[in-house]
């Protein structure tokens, strides 16, 4: 390596590698990064070298390693240029396929391609050739990381010929010292590391400071669990780093450098040391650099594992060699620093942006970015997204577009919940923030702070009071010592939240935490302990709800705090079944033992056998081996088999019996009647219609749900003395302030009957109807067969039960028409399926705009407008865009609208929200009137089933607290679980495939409404709950009778 | 802050980690382990007498000897000039420096962030199930040493376990328990519930 005396030999030494460098020569990129490593990137290498040596190709392509694409999840990544195909999840046994086809002929390999999520079980997504199309690079802009993927990070003249160090030629030549600090400063640069501090203000500072002798510190104890932005970085193009450092130290006026650098990342110290040793061998740091007497040099210290030493002055003391605590400052290191001499400390991306700063000039850096923060910022995102990886995006870019475009949303299709920013010292960002633009200011509003850029995201499965017990217990572990607030403060604060963790924690607990974490943060001496408690408080204000579940309920949302559950299936299910005990009972054919544990939490067994979206199989841990255990259809065996059950009534004396209220007879209803029946209590309900079962028998169509089914279940409530009245319309003539006078509670259960009106001109004509109007009218036998062709408007389980009922009824072609894609329609992806075996047929992006009429008062047709999909909503939709000019008409006589529905509150019931919807205590759904409870679709809207069943015991033990306060009965149905099934922890899982039930062929069914899923066979279905991986066994849970 | 022999005790607190004394023992370096020796005279010649060679020194002593024995950590102190507690009082601060002899292989499973909220908690209760053993100890036969780190920085690969310097992607339950029996050569001490009920392993390529 010839060493370069003046700058003129630097240019020389660029222009000759671009000369020599063709570019249509084919290069093979293998990625080297830590990800791709443990991937088996070194055998990957290796390979190519060897398959191209047999191929006799190795003069005409060139394979180069290079550092991280921050794609790592996809890992081992190859790329072929040209034509910059992308491959993902490389092995050594692709590659002499990727040689033979791709290399030599130009081909593209499908299978090894990025492939987008899919978002619909069973139909894969799209795959994706080209590099810069896939969205995960598509939507950022790769600034520092830029040239990570094309150069070989131990190779200097890969980065000399990308136009590396012509930022320090720059410097030492064209600048004075104090144009350089005046340029950092102009562009706006502020510290990556978390702090977000003026760069060019703090080298104005060092540079001021008195004294010949003078350091610079690049800050590599990327310390913050979930973030490797610097690892990445360094490994990937560590002469970006080492520029900067060399353009700061000639502005500040120092000649030597350090970087502390964490241990735990050996391959970026390795490379650092090759780097180093290059840039000394090519004069580019030592003596009279270039020519221009300007001397610098730079040693690696090695980090020992203490997140302290982040710190700027716990970072000095562990340079100096003393344990890693902080100093009070000032003296701030700039004046008093490393051995006592001025010192400048910046983080690793902070001198990344250094020579991109020197060379493009503050004006171009500064327009990236928002106003208050500039240029670019890398984040690792990390956590429950699809794209996992490092990601380079502009300043001020929304949340929403991070975790979605880029992301590529949330795993596993789940719902989001929040993004952690900024590691131990940050906090939780809620789901309904995503529009919040990533900046120093915004985050910092937000509670939280930009930090060194981890994100990470966070679903329904992850509890965020367990997330704060493990940030606090972090920070509790890396607590110096040194000053009490922090390292006792931590500690309590742990100890508090163990405490709700385990189902300990009372209402002062969250109290206790809140006034200890703002101790904490006002006390402490460094960052670690000033903001150690924000992930606990940021939690609190935008996750109290869950806080108070914990504490009120012993119950853990999430489903990830041991102590406070069974099982995750049965955490899953509104209603919290006991799944695990009713499965074992079944395997033992012990159908009617099953049954009646079921009936502990849920009298519904026929009803949700058949209608249940069963959250509960999307939690099963049984999917990470193969499949979710079938649990529904293991129920529906269960019931079909089980012989009838007898459910014991409380004995209670006279004086403790009460006269309760109910209206109406759907799932919330009958359930709180069945509760309190059970607790003694005497129980009415008042149902409007012919027949008790609400929305069970009215809304659902009887080929999902037979009458006699239902019936069965109704049955077994009545059976134990809950009366019902029907055709009795509560609010006319007999109105609540009589039952509320009459009875000592009454529970408002009413259903979500009124339908939300399309609102386009000619609704009003003959042949449009409501979706759950139609229903209804099938339900009883009352519709006439419909005449010519129908169409269904609306994506949710009225409208594809409307549709399905239509073809039943005669309708000639049924469509249905959503205004955004399949992906995001509401209905169960099962039901999509059935109906499209029938026959009915789909359009999507379409929203209805006028109906058109026969000229006789009767629907011809229903005319669209034909919509795209934007951006991306905080709810991590896409939102359906209109595209002008652009109609459709769909003829049909009959026009369906099912579009959204209302809950109907009784006249003079207790008071509503702007949605319609009843306003009560989440917990206790007590109403803002005294002995009137509520709850159900009266409270949640158009819901499942399983959520009004969990609602009706919720209020049932609430209504009982109300009646005798103060005094407390054991709810019988809470009785410690007692459950002796076999089980052998020590045998293997049954090795079995899940066992789906068959369904009706599809030709029969649009003859009629016989119900369509057909039950499994006895062998099938105890089989099927022998799958069960029995999770529930030996655990003890917290029992919620403690008061 | 900087008066010798103040380190060991003030400090992070619940001294766990305290290195073991043998009071004075091995004082003369003709007693030395044969090991610490060879190492000692490679590591004088290596490293300045000053104060800011402490850490480095340490890492060199562990590196080579895979702790920190006692005598090491006192010879740094001669070397350096400083009380022997200095040198333990720096060592015991940081999470890196082992007090004990490490086992044949080392388990360390990261409990960053992204791993945890991936599920790394189960799998090292799951791990310290199947090993009998807690974070920092070694199995009885020397053979695993089971470690945790506060984050690898492999994020994207979350859980991440790192087998001696090997890094894993995406563990398991069932995934580690195999690489446990491989490591143990042959079957586990007793089989347990935990990691029976855990997901099985799914290939690299999902």
């Amino acid at each position: 390596m010839t060493r370069l005396a003046i700058r003129a030999d630097l240019e020389a030494l660029r222009a000759q590698l671009t000369a020599s460098f063709d570019p249509h020569q084919r290069r093979i990129f293998v990625c080297m990064g830590t990800g791709c490593k443990a991937c088996g990137g070194d055998e990957i290498l290796a390979g190519f070298d060897k398959a191209l040596k047999r191929a006799k190709l190795q003069d005409q392509v060139e394979v180069v390693m290079t550092g991280c694409r921050g794609f790592c999840e996809n890992g081992a990544l190859v790329a072929v240029r040209p034509p910059g195909t992308l491959y993902c999840r490389v092995t050594a046994s692709d590659i002499p396929e990727i040689v033979e086809k791709t290399v030599a002929r130009g081909e593209v390999i499908e299978r090894l391609l990025y492939e987008m999520p899919g978002v619909i079980p069973g139909v894969p997504g799209r795959r994706i050739s080209a590099e810069e199309a896939i969205p995960f690079y598509q939507h950022q802009m790769r600034v520092v990381l830029g040239m990570n993927d094309r150069i070989d990070p131990t190779r200097i003249e890969d980065y000399i010929q990308e136009g590396g160090y012509a930022g320090l030629a720059k410097a030492l030549f064209d600048m004075t010292p104090d144009q350089i600090v005046d340029e950092v400063q102009r562009a706006g640069l502020r510290g990556r590391g978390g702090g977000g501090f003026p760069t060019g203000q703090k080298w104005k500072f060092c540079r001021a400071a008195p004294g010949d002798v003078k350091y610079v510190i690049c800050n590599a104890d990327e310390g913050d669990p979930g973030a490797f932005m610097d690892r990445s970085l360094l490994e990937g193009n560590p002469h970006a780093v080492l520029e900067g450092m060399a353009i700061g130290a000639l502005a500040i006026g120092s000649s030597h450098g350090y970087v502390y650098i964490r241990a735990e990342y050996p391959l970026a110290i390795e490379r650092l040391r090759i780097a180093i040793d290059q840039m000394r061998e090519r004069g580019l740091l030592g003596e009279n650099i270039l020519g221009s007497g300007f001397s610098f040099d730079i040693i690696i210290k090695e980090g020992a594992g203490a997140f302290v030493c982040g710190e700027e002055t716990a970072l000095i003391a562990s340079i100096e060699g003393r344990r890693g605590m902080p100093m009070a400052r000032p003296p701030f290191p700039a004046v008093k620093g490393l051995f006592g001499k001025p010192t400048n400390i910046n983080n690793v991306e902070t001198w990344g942006n250094i020579s991109h700063i020197i060379t493009g000039g503050a004006d171009a850096y500064a327009a990236r970015g928002t106003e208050g923060s500039k240029g670019t910022k890398i984040f690792s995102l990390v956590g429950k997204v699809n794209n996992t990886g490092l990601v380079e995006v502009p300043m001020g870019m929304q949340l929403r577009q991070l975790v979605y475009e880029i992301g590529g949303g949330v795993k596993g299709g789940r719902a989001l919940k929040a993004v952690q920013s900024g590691g131990p010292s940050g906090g939780c960002i809620p789901a309904s923030m995503m529009h919040l633009p990533i900046d120093y200011e915004s985050l910092a509003k937000a509670g939280s702070i930009m930090g060194s850029g981890g994100l990470v995201v966070m679903d329904e499965t992850t509890c965020m009071v367990d997330l704060a017990r493990y940030f606090v217990s972090f920070t509790e572990k890396e607590s110096c010592g040194k000053c009490a607030p922090c390292r006792l403060g931590t500690r309590q604060m742990r100890m508090i939240l163990d405490d709700i963790c385990e189902g300990r924690g009372t209402e002062q607990s969250i109290a206790q935490l809140e006034s200890l974490g703002e101790a904490v943060c006002k006390g402490s001496l460094c960052g670690l302990g000033q903001t150690a408690p924000n992930p606990v408080l940021t939690t609190i204000k935008y996750f109290r709800d869950e806080y108070l579940a914990h504490v009120r309920e012993k119950r853990c949302p999430a489903g990830v705090c041991q102590p406070l559950f069974v099982a995750t299936c049965s955490n899953g299910c509104p209603a919290e079944v006991d799944i695990p005990a009713y499965l074992s009972l079944v395997a033992e054919s012990r159908e009617e033992e099953a049954l009646l544990s079921h009936m502990e939490r849920n009298p519904f067994p026929s009803v949700c056998a058949r209608v249940c979206p069963h959250p509960c199989e999307s939690r099963c841990r049984r999917e990470a081996v193969d499949a979710p255990v079938a649990i529904r259809s293991v129920k529906r065996f269960m019931v079909d088999s089980s012989p009838p059950v007898s459910i014991s009534v409380m004995e209670r004396p006279a004086e403790e019996r009460r006269r309760t209220a109910v209206v109406g007879a759907g799932p919330a209803g009958l359930t709180a009647a069945y509760f309190l029946r059970r607790l003694g209590h005497e129980v009415t309900v008042y149902e409007a219609m012919a027949e008790p079962g609400g929305m069970l028998r009215y809304g659902i169509p009887s080929y999902r749900l037979p009458h006699h089914e239902l019936e069965r279940d109704i049955k077994r409530i009545t059976d134990i003395g809950v009366k019902i009245v029907c055709n009795a319309t509560v609010g006319k003539k007999l109105s609540i302030a009589r039952l509320h006078k009459d009875y000592d509670a009454v529970f408002v259960g009413s259903g979500a009957w009124s339908d939300v009106s399309m609102g386009v001109p000619g609704e009003d004509a003959r042949g449009v109807a409501s979706g759950i109007e139609f229903l209804k009218k099938a339900a009883q036998g009352g519709a006439p067969r419909l005449k010519g062709d129908a169409v269904v408007v609306g994506g949710g389980n009225t409208a594809m039960d409307a549709a399905r009922t239509a073809l039943r009824l005669g309708a000639g072609s049924v469509t249905v028409a959503y205004r955004r894609t399949r992906e995001e329609m509401p209905v169960q992806p099962e039901e999509i399926t059935e109906a499209l075996e029938e026959g009915v047929k789909l359009e999507f992006l379409v929203a209805p705009v006028e109906v058109i009429g026969d000229g006789k008062g009767g629907a011809a047709a229903l005319k669209f407008q034909r919509m795209r999909m934007g951006d991306f909503d905080d709810s991590g939709r896409r939102r359906p865009i209109p595209i002008e000019g652009d109609f459709i008409e769909i003829p049909a006589a009959n026009i369906i609208r099912a579009i959204g529905q209302k809950p109907v509150i009784p006249a003079g019931g207790p008071p509503v929200s702007k949605r319609g919807t009843v306003n009560v205590d989440q917990f206790s759904l007590a109403t803002e009137y005294e002995g009137i409870f509520a709850g159900g679709d009266a409270v949640l809207g158009p819901a499942t089933a399983v959520e009004a069943i969990a609602h009706g015991r919720r209020a049932a033990e609430a209504i009982e607290h109300y009646l005798h306060p103060g005094k407390h009965v054991h709810f019988p149905w809470n009785a410690p679980r007692a459950l002796d099934t076999a089980f052998d922890p020590a045998a293997p899982a049954s090795a079995l495939a899940r066992r789906e039930t068959r369904k009706l062929i599809p030709i029969k069914r649009r003859e009629s409404f016989d119900e369509v899923e057909l039950a499994l066979s006895a062998r099938a279905a105890r089989a099927e709950a022998g799958r069960c991986l029995r999770c529930d066994f030996g655990k003890t849970i917290v029992s919620r009778e403690d008061e | 802050m900087k008066k010798p022999g103040n380190g060991s005790s003030s400090g992070k607190k619940g001294n766990t980690r305290k290195p073991k004394s043998t009071n004075g023992a091995g004082d003369s370096s003709s007693r030395l382990d044969p090991a610490i020796a060879r190492w000692l005279v490679a590591a004088v010649a290596e490293f300045p007498a000053s104060r800011s060679s402490t850490i480095p020194m340490l890492q060199s002593a562990q590196t080579a000897l895979g702790y920190l024995p006692g005598d090491a950590m006192r010879a740094i102190a001669r070397h350096l000039g400083v009380a022997p507690a200095v040198v333990e009082g720096v060592a015991s601060f940081y999470a890196q420096f082992r007090f004990n002899a490490p086992g044949k292989h080392r388990v360390t499973v990261c409990s960053g962030t992204a791993c945890y909220v991936r599920g790394s908690g189960k799998l090292m209760e799951d791990i310290q199930a199947d090993l009998h053993i807690a974070p920092g100890g070694t199995t009885a036969d020397g053979s695993i040493s089971l470690e945790s780190v506060s984050c690898f920085g492999a994020c994207a690969l979350a859980p991440v376990v790192v087998l001696d310097d090997k890094v894993l992607r995406q563990q398991t339950s069932a995934s580690m328990k195999k690489v446990i029996q491989e490591l143990s050569a042959g079957p586990p001490k007793g089989r347990t519930r935990s990691a029976r009920s855990a997901p099985a392993a799914r290939g690299a390529r999902k």
